[in-house]
């Protein structure tokens, strides 16, 4: 092949290799500046990834919603959630659509199993990742912030025409990494 | 020929050329393609040198940030996410334009370059917090890993990738079809393969990359068969390796070195092993008892039954062929899937289950006589003792067999013992005729 032909197609390829992670940067950012807040609460592991770091595993309270008689949702299918906060900004789902609704506050998900009366989901936010050293005492913190009678522990999202992105993991209003150091100073 | 025996040869040069053995041209030439030899040696030193060092730079970058140095601000991150990427782009396109062709170059600067996609897509994954698997995360990298071995022509982000997509497929959520879509994405790398092995198979390139498809295979197929190879394992994987062995042979079988030739290693000794599993009763009942179950539960021939005929048959098609080409001595080796097969469609009939485990050890047996005899004819000591071992080891497995009663065993033993020593005074007559 002719060098000039091999260079155009690195070319190519270079610039496609690039916007990977040039478009998943940008439309986070995008996000991230003008998508609308909501606060998710949360309960906590600490696992991890050869490749990403270490990362505390996010499950949530809200995992499911209500349906309408006579809906047409599939298992397993995607389907965008219309989220409305509540008084403290705690996010919550008002309606589930085939289609991107007409609204900046939807967010893509998939379903994981459908009844007549309600859907089941996973939020597509499962893990935050953190600095290798704080992470094992991120999960401590955390347990102790989640258990059922002492629930301080929340992930603050911000969701943007069906994409939605994590903004931030607070335990006590604090960012977590925040409150580890509030805590070390205290000891 | 290994290093010691060329410089023996070089320091014999004179002597030969000195006592007329050799004249002086022959001696040049062979001292000429002696030095060739070395200097492609030094090459491929300098390659694995090249792809230890590229590789151990991009997995220590991935480490590196994998370690997610929170306190950095989320431009500064971003800006690194896309660094090493950048980097090893820029390195891969200044060859390129310079005209870089040594393979060192080309395979340090392509394992760098495939390590750096996985980095760059980790570390934005890790900044903004985003969900999905591992397989996902190994999928989208593998793919923009593909045009980087075609840019350079380079084989190691060519076995990262067929070592990738199988982590992919194996890690890939149920209901995902990944078995099915793992073989057109395997073949993504096979005009990069048949390229390296047309003209001389044997060099290190396609003998690596016929390694990496030998491997990613035995992984592949079982995948196709989901929960089914509880029951289907017998037809499948005594197929693939009958296939493995005779295409081995047949393509693949000039070179004196074993480890050149992946495909006929690991056939024979798969099929040799499980040629000696079958000898026994136990694994026969258990085959029953799944078949049977499945039997019970479905009761019809379904798709997975076909796909598990698939390799029988190329075996059989196979053997066919060894006749036509009248390569023979692969055909007994090789006719281990159909015997296996036929065991298998017996062994719903207890009563046959006897009869099969007598065949495999008759079998196991004939297979270690054929190596002995081809051995000795062909003065080859390799071969015969693997002929001894696998007399010895079936005899070691027989005598220990509690499954089979003292009587059975003992006239068996004492027969081949006698067919032994008869053999030893036919040859022993023999060989006094032929010196007399």
């Amino acid at each position: 092949m002719k060098r000039s032909v091999l260079f155009a197609i690195f070319i190519c390829v270079a610039v496609i290799q690039l916007l990977l992670p040039v478009v998943m940067i940008a439309r986070r950012e995008n996000v991230l500046k003008t998508g609308q807040p909501f606060k998710l609460q949360t309960a906590p592991v600490d696992p991890y990834d050869a490749f990403r770091g270490r990362y505390v595993a996010l499950r949530y309270d809200l995992r499911s919603t209500p349906l309408a008689h006579g809906h047409t949702f599939e298992n397993a299918q995607t389907v965008y959630a219309v989220l409305e906060g509540d008084a403290e900004g705690f996010g919550k789902i008002t309606s589930l659509h085939h289609k991107r609704p007409d609204t900046d506050t939807s967010l893509k998900l998939q379903l994981n199993s459908v009844t007549p009366v309600e859907a089941r989901f996973s939020l597509p936010f499962d893990r935050f990742y953190m600095d290798e050293f704080e992470a094992p005492e991120a999960e401590r913190v955390y347990w102790q912030n989640a258990r059922r009678t002492n629930r301080t522990a929340y992930v603050q999202i911000r969701v943007k025409n069906g994409l939605g992105v994590i903004e931030e993991l607070y335990v006590q209003d604090m960012p977590i990494r925040k409150f580890i150091s509030y805590i070390a100073t205290k000891k | 020929m290994a290093q010691k025996n060329i410089r023996w040869l070089l320091r014999e040069l004179p002597s030969l050329v000195g006592d007329g053995v050799l004249d002086g041209g022959a001696a040049e030439r062979l001292r000429s393609h002696y030095a060739d030899l070395a200097a492609s040696r030094r090459n491929w030193a300098l390659t694995i040198f090249g792809i230890l060092g590229g590789g151990l730079v991009g997995l220590g970058v991935i480490l590196l940030l994998a370690h997610n140095w929170s306190g950095m601000p989320r431009p500064v991150r971003t800006l690194l996410s896309i660094a090493p990427l950048l980097c090893a782009q820029c390195l891969a396109g200044w060859g390129l334009l310079r005209g870089k062709q040594s393979t060192s170059w080309r395979e340090t600067v392509a394992i760098l370059w495939t390590l750096s996609i996985g980095a760059s897509t980790a570390l934005v994954a890790q900044t903004y917090h985003i969900s999905g698997s591992a397989s996902q995360f190994a999928l989208t990298w593998m793919l923009f890993t593909i045009p980087v071995v075609y840019l350079l022509n380079a084989t190691s982000p060519a076995l990262i990738y067929l070592a990738g997509i199988i982590w992919w497929a194996m890690e890939a959520a149920h209901g995902s079809h990944s078995e099915w879509w793992l073989w057109p994405l395997l073949a993504l790398v096979v005009p990069h393969t048949m390229q390296a092995v047309r003209g001389n198979p044997y060099r290190t390139r396609p003998v690596l990359l016929l390694w990496g498809y030998a491997i990613a295979l035995c992984f592949a197929v079982p995948l196709l068969f989901e929960n089914n190879l509880d029951n289907l394992w017998v037809p499948v994987f005594c197929g693939l390796f009958g296939c493995y062995y005779l295409v081995g042979t047949f393509w693949f079988d000039d070179s004196p070195s074993v480890w050149q030739k992946p495909f006929v290693l690991i056939g024979s000794l798969a099929s040799t092993l499980f040629a000696f599993v079958f000898a026994s009763e136990a694994p026969w009942r258990e085959v029953r008892w799944y078949v049977s179950y499945s039997n019970h539960q479905f009761g019809y021939f379904s798709l997975y039954d076909a796909l598990a005929a698939l390799p029988v048959i190329a075996v059989i098609m196979l053997l066919v062929s060894c006749v036509r080409r009248g390569k023979t001595g692969a055909m007994l080796l090789g006719a281990m899937p159909i015997l296996a097969t036929l065991g298998y469609v017996l062994s719903a009939r207890p009563q046959w289950t006897l009869v099969t485990v007598i065949v495999f050890n008759i079998y196991v047996f004939a297979l270690g006589a054929q190596r002995l005899v081809i051995g000795f004819k062909s003065m080859r000591v390799g071969m015969v003792n693997t002929g001894i071992l696998l007399i010895f080891a079936l005899i070691i497995l027989r005598f220990f067999d509690t499954e089979m009663s003292f009587v059975a065993r003992g006239i068996v033993f004492v027969i081949l013992g006698v067919a032994f020593l008869v053999t030893n005074v036919v040859l022993a007559r023999r060989k006094t005729d032929e010196s007399s």
